[in-house]
């Protein structure tokens, strides 16, 4: 869990927000203190490379920053920073600012795997593990920018199809067809590797 | 298709976004068929392999980076925030206080209306239009004098200023805030 999906950290959240509404900027450092990670995340799942991926976390906190006037405070800042991060991404992507890259630069021997120490028993396994997420990281980059953009939405930022569809301004029906086509190109990657490698 | 089964409804019955008597009747309709519980099983591999994903750790802290560039514009004082509505306000006073002008402007240097400033003589549009056309047809430029007072040519730029801060989108918009708005930010 990313420090700031912490409900621990959340309780003074409100308070950063409203402080660094009013200018306060060493608010606002503490708010990308605690989201940076969940946020270069998402870049770096839509880029694959690392350097893109902070040139991208940096630029959407600056853009939160200049829009947090409009920010409601009664909603949790983490879902509106990665979408800022996703709609950044895919804008990127589109406008081929990023180049693009099929392989995941960051080896999954460096990932965070602190959640999987109490889970997965054997070491074996987290090497199964390990090989799964960085196919499922290199199936992802095979994928077309909107598709990548729609998978992240919908399994990392958890949206509904209708939430997805106001965010990327598509009609439902495009959504759903998008995501769909998606994930069987995603599954018949897996399924592909996996096959070849054993 | 499996035995009736689309692959969008295993998708969407996998979501969630079925309603209850839709997810009831596939979720009958796939203990029936082996072969939607393979799709149904390789769709939710997947899904188990996004949730299983970890994070990539952070390779630098990214704060002294954001606060070096933070450039939002500070809070505009109040009087600047009432720019646009002292500029609305002095535009529709040019506009009361000039109205007999503008009138007799556009009824050839006839004052209609009352004023508290003179009648202004300015040079007749329908002459003006046919010196052009005489111009033209003759080949040759008309000669028209513009004899303004120098109210009148404040009257005249005036105009143009409200105009163009109209075009320029800088009238009935906040000073410092942009006028568009992005959608990454909804």
């Amino acid at each position: 869990m990313a420090q700031g999906d912490d409900p621990a950290t959340q309780n003074d959240e409100p308070a950063l927000l409203r402080r660094a509404q009013q200018g306060d900027e060493m608010a606002f450092a503490e708010l990308v203190r605690r989201h940076q990670t969940a946020v270069f995340n998402v870049a770096y799942r839509l880029f694959g490379r690392r350097q893109d991926a902070e040139d991208a976390a940096q630029e959407a906190f600056l853009r939160a920053y200049q829009a947090l006037d409009r920010f409601d405070l009664s909603r949790p800042f983490a879902p509106w920073i990665k979408r800022i991060t996703a709609n950044l991404c895919l804008n990127w992507l589109e406008s081929e600012r990023v180049r693009p890259q099929v392989t995941a630069d960051v080896s999954e021997q460096s990932t965070v795997w602190n959640d999987w120490a109490a889970t997965v028993p054997t070491p074996e396994q987290t090497l199964l593990h390990r090989e799964q997420a960085s196919r499922l990281r290199n199936a992802i980059l095979q994928l077309s920018p909107t598709y990548r953009a729609v998978i992240e939405y919908r399994h990392f930022q958890e949206m509904s199809y209708d939430e997805i569809a106001i965010v990327m301004a598509r009609p439902v029906s495009s959504v759903k067809s998008d995501l769909f086509r998606a994930r069987k190109l995603l599954a018949e990657y897996m399924q592909h590797h996996e096959t070849g490698e054993k | 298709m499996v035995n009736g089964l689309t692959d969008d409804l295993l998708n969407e019955y996998l979501d969630g976004e079925l309603n209850e008597t839709e997810r009831q009747e596939v979720a009958a309709a796939i203990t029936r068929s082996p072969e939607a519980q393979t799709r149904l099983a390789e769709l939710e591999a997947l899904f188990a392999a996004f949730t299983d994903m970890p994070d990539v750790p952070l390779p630098a802290d990214l704060t002294p980076g954001v606060l070096a560039s933070l450039t939002r514009p500070a809070p505009s004082p109040h009087w600047l925030r009432l720019l646009p509505l002292t500029q609305v306000v002095a535009a529709a006073l040019l506009v009361v206080l000039f109205w007999g002008a503008l009138q007799s402007w556009w009824t050839y240097g006839r004052a209609l209306l009352p004023t508290p400033l003179p009648p202004v003589a300015l040079p007749d549009v329908g002459e003006w239009i046919s010196g052009w056309v005489t111009a033209v047809t003759n080949l040759s430029l008309p000669s028209i004098q513009f004899n303004l007072a120098l109210y009148q040519w404040a009257i005249l730029i005036s105009l143009a200023l409200i105009i163009w801060l109209l075009g320029a989108r800088l009238l009935f918009t906040e000073p410092g805030r942009p006028s568009g708005r992005h959608f990454y930010e909804k």
